[in-house]
């Protein structure tokens, strides 16, 4: 719908609007206001019409008046004058006297002056009376009359007589009369002049009326002086207002409502009497409908205008900006030609929408130059993908969401012995190894759930030849995510598959023999270690049956040396000492080995418990003091003054160190032997320096060895097992320190070992 | 004098043992198995027990707990006499209820002086008589 047509529609249903609300409401109010100002204006026009008819009754009484003081009217001589006391309708005959013509003729002037008065006329005291034009001759006496009565009892005034009904006419009257006195004051009659009702109601009505209502003049007892409808004339007021007569008759002024009219009254001052006027219900709802129909119109009118405006300014400011944007984009939309002059004047939102609107076309020509720049590298890129696609060693396989191939490149379709067109259209099951159909159903499956996968699949060739090839698949979703089909890329691995169980065979077979190696190595483990435990049982054995005898004979030769069993020469003497030694040497190489083998099985327990190193010093060097003593060399202890307790065994360390020192001494002819102790990091390195023979450097590296002596030239010259420094470092590695050696051949050597300091809180 | 009990099943052993602690003046008592060690123990309430490890019938390790068992005998000490010297046999002894332990072969010379400092104080051998 066009916008003028959409802004006509609203104009229209805001006038029905109006209209609906001013014919609902207003008729009401209106009335009322109309009533009033009707009313007030009524009685303003009644104030009017009262103000002339006192007038009008004013001058009346003033000429009656004037009539009384007239010279010819204030004759005193009776026999002048007409009398009708006695006067029959068919022997009367009218003979006036010339006095009585004149006041006839001043009677018919005042008349023929006063259009409204029907008749000028007197009555005098004798009965007799002259009127203005000729009388019926019907017997009459004047003295008995209403009029006649008023005046005689109103002396000095005008009086203006209720209405009466005439004696020789159907008239109905009201007479103004006035006593006419004589020179001396004497009242000798009574003029007049009459007013009929017929009169006074023409009076009225040309003297005015309000809107076109009837008007009705009512005396003071109700009696209808004037009215249109003749019929009412003399007639009481109650005939019409029946119950509200009181009302109306006792109220200065005011409104009754009356069947079909109303009825607003005014009470003259002047005269007493009501003057009133009947609107009919029909005027004052005419002038409501006149009142709301130019309301209407002016309501219409302004409507209309206010269109016709609003069109005009909408055709302007709206209209043709949009239609020219409208053309422009129908021109644009048509041809595609971007290239338009689109007007961006004018302010507001239209002004603001032209202005976004070219910027848009400018943004669409940039976009489409951008777009186009980018569909050319996007054709290059195309056309140099599909030479990959197409030449590509990997296979490549498209599928739609219903899993049927949209697209395989040639190499894929060589993999399985088809062509390219064959496959299109083709499921993805029927290519598919039955073996492998769970895993592509799982592979699908996290497809469909935006995932990715790499995976082996078994693929069937044309000839049915099983293909194996390593998939990587990707799914192809749309914009918001859901599953569009899959893309996947193929590469034959079935050589390699082929390679890889053969490969795996191999396998199978070599871990099999590895196996079996590997028995038969923990039955000859098991088999060394029993002999291990053989080893150990035998020598713990032969420990102790070598040790019974050797009881005996390092025993018995000692108690023979001691002569505890009686003298000996000094030959027994020497050879008893030679027995001795070689048990002893004997004791010492069996104790050696045993320590050697325990260490190796494993079975020697060494301790790791706190003790202070200084007692054990001590009581070393006590011992071996006799020892140096006998080969005159000093032996000196140096400890330094950190060292404290260590955390080892101490009689362990106690053993170590006896074999290093009487190695030392052993070794040594002249000199010292020096033992040192201090601390080195988290360690205590004891030293044993001597100034003997030393060792060359060529058997440093045997000196641990077990049963290696080092080569002296002098066979045996030297006593000892050859294990003590093999079973030393043994021990000393078993307390978690270390043993090492430096020497100088033919100056001495030294001996170091370490063991850890006791870290434990005191 | 000083009463030593040596339960020893090898003559040659009880023999020297004999031999040197009898010229230091100390009187020995003999039983030949753990048995009779304990009878031994029981009538004679030695100063000091040297006690064999390798016994017939009953080994030292369990007459040592037998003889710690005995009231009047529970306090006197034990010494363990074995050429037993692998890892483990002097801790074996020593709870056992053995107060002391002396690998053999022993020592002629100093073996007295290992036995005199497990005895009570003023409990000396004595003059040989």
């Amino acid at each position: 719908m066009k916008l003028q047509s959409r802004v006509l529609i609203l104009y229209l249903c805001i006038a029905l609007l109006v209209l609906v609300l001013i014919g609902g409401v207003l008729p009401a109010s209106l009335h009322k206001q109309n009533l009033e100002a009707i009313s007030g204006d009524s009685i303003s026009q009644l104030r009017h019409i009262d103000f002339a008819l006192s007038n009008f009754i004013g001058e009346a009484k003033y000429d009656v008046l004037g009539l009384s003081l007239n010279d010819n009217v204030q004759i005193r001589d009776d026999s002048h004058f007409t009398s009708f006391l006695n006067a029959s309708e068919e022997t009367f005959q009218y003979s006036y006297t010339p006095q009585e013509q004149t006041i006839i003729n001043t009677f018919r002037d005042y008349q023929t002056t006063h259009p409204y008065v029907s008749s000028v006329y007197m009555g005098r005291e004798n009965g007799t009376s002259v009127r203005s034009y000729p009388r019926k001759p019907t017997q009459y006496d004047p003295r008995d009359r209403p009029w006649y009565i008023l005046a005689k009892d109103h002396p000095g005034t005008v009086s203006v007589t209720d209405p009466y009904k005439a004696v020789t006419t159907d008239d109905v009257n009201i007479g103004i009369v006035t006593p006419v006195l004589d020179q001396n004051g004497t009242m000798i009659g009574v003029v007049g002049a009459d007013i009929t009702l017929v009169n006074l109601t023409s009076y009225i009505t040309t003297v005015g009326s309000v809107k076109g209502g009837e008007m009705i003049l009512v005396d003071q007892k109700g009696t209808i002086l004037a009215s249109r409808d003749s019929s009412l004339l003399y007639k009481n007021i109650n005939l019409i207002l029946r119950d509200q007569t009181q009302l109306f008759l006792t109220s200065k002024e005011g409104v009754l409502v009356l069947n079909g009219t109303y009825l607003m009254y005014y009470t003259s001052p002047e005269l007493g009497w009501k003057i009133g006027t009947f609107v009919p219900f029909s005027t004052i709802e005419q002038e409501i409908n006149n009142s709301i129909t130019r309301i209407l119109m002016f309501v219409l009118l302004a409507l209309v205008l206010l269109s016709v405006i609003t069109i005009l300014a909408l055709n302007y400011s709206v209209i043709q900006p949009l239609t020219r944007l409208t053309d422009v984009s129908r021109r644009i939309a048509e041809t595609g030609d971007l290239d338009q002059k689109i007007e961006t004047g004018g302010a507001g939102e239209i002004g603001s929408l032209a202005s976004s609107f070219k910027a848009m076309v400018e943004k669409l020509q940039n976009d489409i130059e951008e777009r186009r720049k980018v569909e050319d590298t996007l054709l290059e890129s195309e056309t140099k993908n599909r030479r990959i696609i197409e030449t590509a060693n990997e296979g490549i396989w498209v599928l739609d969401r219903g899993l049927n191939t949209t697209f395989v490149n040639q190499r894929f379709a060589d993999m399985l012995g088809y062509t390219r067109e064959e496959m299109i259209g083709h499921h993805l099951m029927e290519y598919i190894a039955d073996e492998d159909k769970q895993v592509i159903e799982n592979q699908i499956a996290s497809r469909r759930k935006g995932m990715k996968g790499s995976y082996e699949l078994g693929l069937i060739h044309r000839n049915r030849r099983m293909i194996w090839c390593l998939v990587s698949g990707s799914p192809i979703l749309d914009e918001t995510g859901s599953f569009q089909g899959s893309f996947g890329m193929f590469t034959d691995i079935t050589e390699r598959k082929n390679a890889e169980e053969a490969l795996q065979e191999a396998h199978r077979t070599l871990e099999y023999k590895v196996a079996e190696r590997t028995r038969e190595l923990a039955q000859a483990k098991e088999a060394a270690e029993s002999a291990d435990r053989l080893k150990s049982a035998f020598l713990a054995t032969m420990s102790h049956e070598l040790r019974t005898p050797l009881n005996s004979i390092i025993g018995f030769s000692g108690i023979l040396l001691q002569e505890l069993a009686g003298p000996l020469n000094e030959e027994q003497k020497k050879q008893l000492g030679m027995v001795s030694d070689s048990a002893e040497h004997l004791l010492a190489l069996i104790n050696d080995v045993l320590d050697l083998s325990k260490i190796e099985a494993g079975q020697l327990k060494i301790a790791k418990e706190p003790f202070s190193l200084r007692p054990v010093l001590d009581k070393v060097v006590r011992t071996v003091n006799p020892l140096a003593q006998v080969k005159h060399l000093s032996l000196e202890l140096e400890v330094a003054p950190e060292v404290g307790a260590v955390m080892a065994d101490s009689r362990r360390v106690e053993q170590i160190l006896l074999n290093l020192i009487s190695n030392s001494i052993k070794f040594t002819e002249q000199g010292y032997i020096r033992i040192s102790c201090e601390h080195v990091g988290s360690e205590v390195r004891i030293s044993v320096t001597d100034t003997g023979i030393g060792i060359k450097p060529k058997d440093l590296e045997k000196l641990f060895r077990p049963f290696t002596q080092v080569e002296t030239g002098l066979t045996r010259q030297y006593e000892g097992t050859g294990l003590g420094l093999s079973i030393s470092k043994r021990l000393v590695t078993l307390m978690g320190g270390t043993i090492t050696v430096t020497s100088e051949w033919g100056k001495g050597s030294t001996f170091s070992f370490t063991i850890p300091v006791d870290r434990s809180p005191l | 004098m000083t009463k030593i009990l040596y339960i020893e099943d090898n003559d040659q052993n009880f023999y020297l043992v004999s031999f040197i602690m009898t010229a230091k003046g100390f009187g020995m008592v003999r039983a030949h198995d753990g048995r009779e060690g304990i009878d031994l123990a029981t009538k004679e309430k030695p100063d000091l027990i040297l006690l064999d490890i390798q016994l017939p019938i009953m080994d030292g390790y369990a007459t040592a707990r037998e003889l710690k068992k005995i009231p009047d005998v529970s306090t006197t000490p034990i010494i363990a006499l074995t050429s037993y010297a692998m890892a483990g046999d002097r801790e074996k002894a020593l709870e056992a209820g053995c107060t002391g332990y002396i690998e053999k072969p022993i020592n002629p010379k100093t073996f007295v002086e290992q036995i005199t400092v497990y005895l009570p104080a003023g409990d000396s051998p004595g003059d040989p008589r």
